[in-house]
């Protein structure tokens, strides 16, 4: 399938200190072709991936991790500003990557990023409208044409998440630790590796 | 009391899958026992239904016994010895260990429990474990068996509402073959016992496809479903002519090309769905004489999509079929 | 990136003591959830635990006359057919596992073969092909099961060979690959099936072992491991299915066996013994024979000189065993390496 899932514009600390944490500023998800009863668990997980991801990635760096049947995309600009956007396996990463460049660029000439905070973006819908309309990645490859600034070489690619995560770090003791996981979720974790 | 709960989940279930005809997903949710709470979650707004997963061991374990009980009483089919001689027989033989001891307890138990019950009350409840058993595990024969032998549609309704409960298990288990194996024999007991009036035959198979997509769907490459599906397309296209007129298999053939297409599109790496593809441009060529501009405008499509997706095994594979077909043609 | 996965650095050499206790504990604790969940295919998990333990030499750790009682208690006299537990319903599949089982053991007389045999030919129809039990599924898997059976038991001349073949060979699809049925997609090891049949029917040449071979070796990804159709993950036991294939089409050496070792030895449970499908996974019976058998067929052999026995590429038995009952299978001539 090719399938966007989710776009999230987070916020990286550049020079607080160095466990600041992000804060995701606004999100959008599409989970229809998941199971009713794991939506709200897909999400959780969704979220923490991106922050986990943007929090260990540095500025002005792109990359894409592939974990199971998802790709995680991420580009922090160099200013911290950032996004991550996941989609299924089949989505060119250069499309995704053009399109994570407009969405940066959009958000920044909308809003004082540095000092906005996820309730005042309740209104803001136009990730939404970015999910739904890239769907179909001929819609992006068009933009990808005009686009042409985008070098290919600098994704980093990555086979799993772990690649990203630092020396010693583990996917499980993460997900375990993680407070923004609910106990649901943290099950769901555990019978999907189990049944793999 | 474990039996009792048991029951009580197990009509709970089955009550839930009665009463809600719109019913379409199934799952089981990690979790443990919330006291005073059933398990069995029932969405009624979205129509889901699901099984909190502590009781899931309990609740098989418990049904299978039953149900295994059932079946040597119910169905001829069974093995040589009846159960209770080998009960005993392995109890005296050089078997005995702690095993069949506790099974021949059980057997005892199950004897107590269902021996009360008329023949057609024991194949009704065969067929409220099967349903159960089912659910959880789609991959034990026998429980499909079971139906297979005493579920007999008597209408057109029956049978559909039969469909759905397999839809229903697929909603968890989409490659699931036994799903597959058992959908294609009610669309045999339809044909046959002429629960389908001749002239809705092609419909009444469009609307079977329409209920695989989900399955289709929700687990890419879906190898079984996609064969049942050119089983059904197959079924239609060489159904007796004065049946089903050359006309309504054209239509058929039609709506499945211009499906296929749409799911090539956005299923790059899908290569059970290319080759379903490739079969129809056969067929489509079998049917009409001049089937080259089909073939060209394939693989102008292709390129497009080769060069959008890099790096896709299935998009080259199909090129090289499509030329094939081309030469042979 | 491709489908495929990336393995763990050195793989763990193979560890045949843990992977006989493996098996031998395999299923043991009967009043389990897990075991009531997977009876209905037991008769085959007992052929895949105990070949695999046969091809280590250890078949002796399990008690013989209990698995003899218990494939016994799985025939049913009336069909002819075994089913795979007490109490559920004879199939070709598992029937042809309980004659495995009796072959390796040489116990035919345990049962009235001829009622088996009685049993196979009633299951074929007038296109060769064969239907898996009563209620008339068709796929090239039965027909394997079916042939195979009945060569086992020195009976194929209970059926019609010629059609059984001529159905195997209306499998086959534009690619030179098999599907489970006329139409259905290439799949290796659907090929196996096919090919197997054939091999046993002497009917091997009636495909190209060239185009078959090549799109056998198309399965094998950059880990080293096999899939079994294009854009799939790699999984141990198509290391058999394709390895196997190949073998019989006398193609074995087409493919990259040093990474195809590796990719499978990844595939251990250190801790628990056995094989998973892949590096990671839970382990279990299936996958531990046909990582053994794949590593038979390459003539494994380590330091510690564990040696496994000759496994048949077709029967996926032990060779000696193939060799007691006079058993012969086709091999095609080899073709260049390309
Ligand atoms: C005696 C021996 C060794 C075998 C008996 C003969 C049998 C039963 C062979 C089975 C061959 C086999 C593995 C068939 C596969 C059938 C199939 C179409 C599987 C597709 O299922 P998925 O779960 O989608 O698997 P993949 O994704 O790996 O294709």
């Amino acid at each position: 399938m090719v399938k966007l899932f989710a776009i999230s514009v987070i916020r990286r600390p550049i020079d607080g200190p160095p466990d600041g944490r992000c804060v995701l500023l606004k999100g959008s998800y599409d989970l229809a072709s998941f199971g009713f009863f794991q939506r709200a668990s897909v999400k959780e997980f969704m979220s923490f991936s991106s922050q986990t991801i943007v929090e260990r990635t540095s500025p002005a760096t792109r990359q894409s991790v592939k974990e199971q049947e998802f790709f995680c995309h991420v580009y922090v600009r160099v200013d911290g500003l950032s996004v991550v956007l996941v989609s299924d396996i089949d989505y060119p990463s250069r499309v995704a990557h053009t399109l994570m460049t407009k969405v940066l660029d959009d958000f920044s000439s909308k809003f004082e990023w540095r000092s906005v905070g996820p309730e005042a973006l309740d209104a803001y819908r136009d990730l939404d409208q970015t999910l739904a309309k890239y769907q179909n990645p001929r819609e992006a490859d068009a933009l990808t044409r005009i686009q042409t600034e985008l070098d290919e070489t600098k994704i980093i690619m990555h086979n799993t998440i772990e690649a990203v995560l630092e020396r010693g770090e583990k996917l499980d003791d993460l997900v375990a630790k993680s407070d923004n996981l609910s106990a649901q979720s943290k099950m769901f974790y555990k019978t999907a590796k189990k049944t793999n | 009391n474990v039996a009792e709960l048991c029951d009580k989940i197990l009509q709970n279930l089955s009550n839930t899958i009665d009463k809600d005809d719109l019913l379409d997903e199934f799952d089981i949710i990690p979790c443990e026992s919330k006291l005073n709470q059933s398990p069995v979650i029932h969405d009624l707004t979205s129509h889901k239904v699901a099984l909190e997963s502590w009781c899931v061991p309990y609740l098989f374990k418990h049904s299978y016994h039953q149900f295994l009980w059932i079946c040597r009483k119910s169905r001829k089919t069974s093995s040589t010895s009846s159960s209770s001689s080998t009960i005993q027989s392995s109890n005296s033989g050089p078997r005995r260990d702690s095993g069949n001891i506790a099974s021949a307890k059980r057997e005892k138990e199950l004897s107590r429990k269902l021996s009360c019950l008329s023949e057609s009350e024991r194949i009704s409840k065969g067929l409220l474990l099967s349903r159960a058993l089912i659910i959880i595990n789609p991959e034990l024969t026998l429980a499909w068996n079971y139906r297979r032998d005493f579920f007999h549609p008597s209408s057109l309704e029956a049978l559909e509402k039969e469909q759905r409960f397999v839809s229903l298990v697929m909603s968890r288990k989409p490659k699931c073959p036994e799903g597959f194996t058992y959908r294609k024999w009610l669309i045999k007991k339809a044909l046959q016992k002429s629960l389908v009036e001749p002239s809705r035959i092609q419909d009444f198979i469009s609307q079977e496809i329409d209920m695989i997509e989900q399955p289709i769907r929700s687990y890419s490459t879906n190898y079984h479903a996609w064969s049942y599906r050119f089983w059904l397309l197959e079924l239609v296209l060489t159904y007796d002519k004065t049946v089903v007129s050359k006309d309504q298999k054209e239509i058929m053939l039609d709506r499945e090309l211009q499906k296929s297409n749409t799911w090539i599109k956005s299923n790059v790496s899908d290569y059970s769905g290319c080759h379903y593809r490739q079969k129809l441009l056969d067929c489509m060529l079998n049917f009409c004489s001049d089937g080259i501009p089909l073939l060209l405008k394939e693989l102008d499509e292709n390129e497009k999509r080769i060069f959008i997706f890099e790096g896709h095994e299935s998009l080259w594979h199909h090129r090289r079929t499509v030329i094939l077909l081309s030469i042979n043609h | 990136l491709s489908t495929d996965i990336i393995l763990p650095n050195a793989p763990p050499d193979l560890l045949l003591p843990k992977h006989a206790g493996f098996l031998s504990k395999y299923g043991t604790a009967k009043d389990d959830y897990d075991y009531c969940m997977t009876e209905f295919l037991r008769m085959s998990g007992m052929y895949w635990g105990l070949t695999a333990l046969q091809l280590m030499d250890r078949l002796d750790s399990v008690p013989k006359e209990d698995v003899v009682a218990f494939v016994q208690d799985c025939f049913h006299e009336g069909t002819g057919g075994f089913s795979p537990a007490k109490d559920h319903d004879p199939h070709l599949l598992y029937s042809l596992s309980a004659i495995q089982i009796l072959a390796m053991y040489d116990e035919f007389k345990a049962v009235d073969c001829s009622k088996v045999v009685e049993f196979v030919q009633s299951l074929q129809q007038p296109d060769g092909s064969f239907f898996g039990d009563k209620y008339g599924e068709v796929d090239i898997r039965f027909s394997f099961c079916a042939v195979a059976t009945l060569a086992l038991m020195k009976k194929l001349d209970a059926i019609d060979t010629r059609k059984a073949a001529d159905f195997i060979l209306s499998c086959q699809n534009f690619d030179g690959g098999f599907g489970s049925k006329p139409g259905s997609e290439s799949h290796a090891g659907l090929i196996y099936c096919a090919v197997g049949t054939l091999s046993i029917l002497k009917e091997i040449d009636r495909i190209d072992g060239d185009a078959l071979g090549w799109w056998l070796c198309e399965r094998q990804l950059k880990s080293g491991g096999f899939n079994g159709r294009p854009e799939k993950l790699p999984d141990v036991c198509y290391s058999w299915w394709v390895l196997a294939s190949l073998t019989i089409l006398g193609r074995g050496d087409w493919i990259d066996q040093k990474a195809l070792i590796k990719f499978i030895l990844s595939c251990q449970d250190v801790s628990t013994g056995g094989f998973a499908d892949r590096p990671g996974d839970v382990a279990d019976p299936f996958h531990t024979l046909f990582g053994l058998g794949a590593l038979s067929i390459l003539g494994y052999e380590d330091e510690t000189t564990v040696k496994l026995k000759k496994i048949n590429p077709v029967f996926c038995m032990s060779q000696e065993v193939i060799d007691s009952l006079g058993i012969e299978v086709q091999i095609l001539p080899g073709g260049g390496a390309c």
